[in-house]
């Protein structure tokens, strides 16, 4: 790792995560003032909710029972679609910039044009990234927070801790993902394309799995399937080997970047 | 000693699929000297230098720098190299400083007192964001940014593109110092005439291969210098044509003006001119760019171009 690099990286995203953690902590602030009345209807919303094919609660993260707490609430409205999405962007954004914007911009050559192993500056790119998301996780916890203030409701340290670990999981998937594609793609958009399609196939592949008893076994495939806030946040069980295993799916997809940076052949 | 030749490729060889950058090369820099690389577009120069670089790996064969192998020890190659790269891009959203505080972090052990040295001379102020500036005063900033670490060997592809005469001028005299400081200078360009000022050595490259190596003096005694000759009487064709390496290109005037090219003895030239009713004449000096095209037409000639999938 090497410093200077970091803060380099740090300063390259530093307004791609101030706008998103920012737009991010704007959108959760949205729904605590709103959990009165939403709670107040909840008997309504939860036939209306009952009232939609299985399908499209998939679809979009909507849990059964969307009013029945503020954590399903949250879970609808926000972590549901919303905030994998934005998360989705940002990370994907700024991982895919690390290898593939400097050979998409040229400024490959002046990049490795220091006595700095690439594996050692892709390396600080990585901990600059690591800092991103601890940033982008905090930020949505802290709005929730606030929100659980605002709402009047109550939920413990170990809940927010809790939704920490599979925010955090879930960026960290995805922006291991997106760097593993920085490093062999030759543009960002190429890499943000690449890193894209996997995710998406990723969304798909849960949403099928909740809606077909026969292909069950796609769950095991997606990120997607451990991101249950509604349930880190209520102490409700969640599946952290899943949690785990999407944390060690980006930490492995950044050190296989790390060693095919190392090896690759930078042909025009 | 061997390991400690500021540069060394043997048979550095480079496809792109079966397209070929660079074939067969072979060539050692010693200590000190500037060695000019010469080609037109497309020869195989920037192939080179990327390999040198360790941005490329070679198909077959070795690069090495102070005797690091330039794939496999890229980085500690890098301590060695101050590099400029042919097409230059930079960081358009930071400023001059910023690049320079950068790489000066990156490389550690930058002298502050070598850079506002080096930012006097080439007369360029680092505050103003990259994206701001024109070419020449990109190139000012690459060239510092390959200067400041004063490091033993500069690879340079095509370092004055952009830049005005009076800072090619001050590239030359930068260069000219640091080769009197010690430094070896590898410098690719299709310049001749800088090539022809700055270089000890030329190597010629053409379709990937290298055509030859030699020191520039041998080179230019090698090929015919220019004469033009302004006669008070006509003479003709024959009044020549029993010198050996005399050639006549062209007969103006009804015979009063001659063009010729001599590769021969110049005291046999001088003894035939003092015969004839010669009222002035001119005799250039040996230039790189007329000996680079004869190269190039002979070769041509041997080996027409080939084209390759």
């Amino acid at each position: 790792m090497n410093g200077v690099m970091v803060r380099k990286a740090l300063r390259d995203w530093q307004s791609l995560m101030l706008w998103f953690s920012l737009g991010m902590l704007a959108y959760i602030l949205l729904f605590g003032p709103l959990w009165h009345p939403v709670r107040s209807a909840a008997s309504a919303i939860e036939q209306y909710a009952q009232a939609f094919p299985k399908g499209v609660l998939a679809a979009f993260g909507v849990p059964q029972s969307p009013a029945a707490s503020f954590s399903s609430f949250l879970q609808a409205e926000v972590f549901g679609f919303v905030w994998p999405i934005a998360a989705i962007i940002f990370v994907a954004l700024a991982g895919s910039s690390a290898v593939a914007q400097e050979l998409d911009q040229g400024t490959i050559d002046i990049w490795l044009s220091v006595p700095v192993s690439r594996a050692r500056l892709l390396a600080s790119k990585l901990v600059a990234l690591l800092g991103t998301i601890v940033l982008f996780a905090s930020v949505s916890v802290l709005g929730v927070m606030l929100d659980f203030l605002l709402a009047g409701e109550h939920v413990s340290a170990t809940g927010y801790a809790r939704l920490f670990l599979v925010l955090g999981a879930f960026l960290l998937a995805v922006g291991g993902l997106a760097v593993c594609c920085s490093a062999v793609a030759r543009t960002r958009g190429q890499a943000a394309g690449i890193a894209g399609g996997i995710l998406f196939f990723m969304y798909v592949a849960r949403v099928v799995a909740e809606l077909s008893e026969r292909l069950r076994l796609l769950r095991l495939v997606s990120i997607f399937t451990p991101f249950r806030t509604g349930a880190a946040l209520a102490g409700d069980p969640i599946p952290w080997l899943g949690v785990l295993l999407s944390a060690l799916l980006g930490v492995v997809a950044a050190l296989v970047a790390l060693m095919l940076f190392q090896q690759r052949d930078l042909a025009r | 000693m061997e390991q400690q030749r500021p540069l060394q490729t043997e048979v550095l060889t480079r496809f792109y699929g079966a397209r070929r950058g660079v074939e067969d090369l072979t060539v050692t820099l010693e200590p000190g000297e500037i060695f000019g690389f010469l080609g037109p577009n497309g020869a195989g120069k920037t192939t080179t230098i990327r390999l040198l670089m360790g941005l490329l790996r070679p198909t077959r064969g070795k690069a090495r720098i102070f005797g690091h192998d330039c794939w496999r020890e890229a980085a500690a190659v890098k301590r060695y190299v101050g590099y400029v790269p042919g097409d230059i891009r930079l960081y358009d959203h930071l400023t001059g400083w910023q690049h320079i505080d950068l790489f000066a972090g990156l490389r550690g052990g930058v002298d502050r007192g070598r850079v506002r040295q080096l930012l006097d001379r080439f007369d360029y102020d680092p505050g103003p964001r990259v994206r701001t500036l024109s070419t020449g005063n990109r190139q000012k900033l690459v060239l510092i940014l390959a200067l400041m670490h004063d490091p033993p060997l500069l690879v340079l592809d095509e370092p004055t593109s952009g830049l005005d005469p009076v800072m090619q001028h001050v590239f030359v005299e930068v260069l000219r110092e640091e080769q009197a400081r010690g430094k070896t200078v590898f410098l690719s360009s299709h310049r001749l005439s800088e090539v022809d000022q700055l270089a000890d050595r030329v190597g010629i490259i053409r379709d990937g291969r290298l055509l030859l190596v030699e020191p520039i003096t041998t080179l230019r005694q090698r090929y015919a210098r220019r004469m033009e000759v302004w006669l008070t009487a006509p003479i003709t064709e024959a009044a020549f044509a029993d010198l050996p390496g005399v050639q006549i290109i062209a007969i103006h005037d009804g015979g009063r003006h001659v063009e010729l090219t001599n590769q021969g003895d110049v005291r046999a030239l001088l003894g035939r001119l003092s015969q004839l009713p010669v009222r002035d004449f001119t005799y250039a000096p040996p230039d790189l760019e007329s000996v680079f095209l004869a190269i190039y037409r002979d070769a041509e000639a041997a080996h027409p171009t080939e084209v390759q999938a």
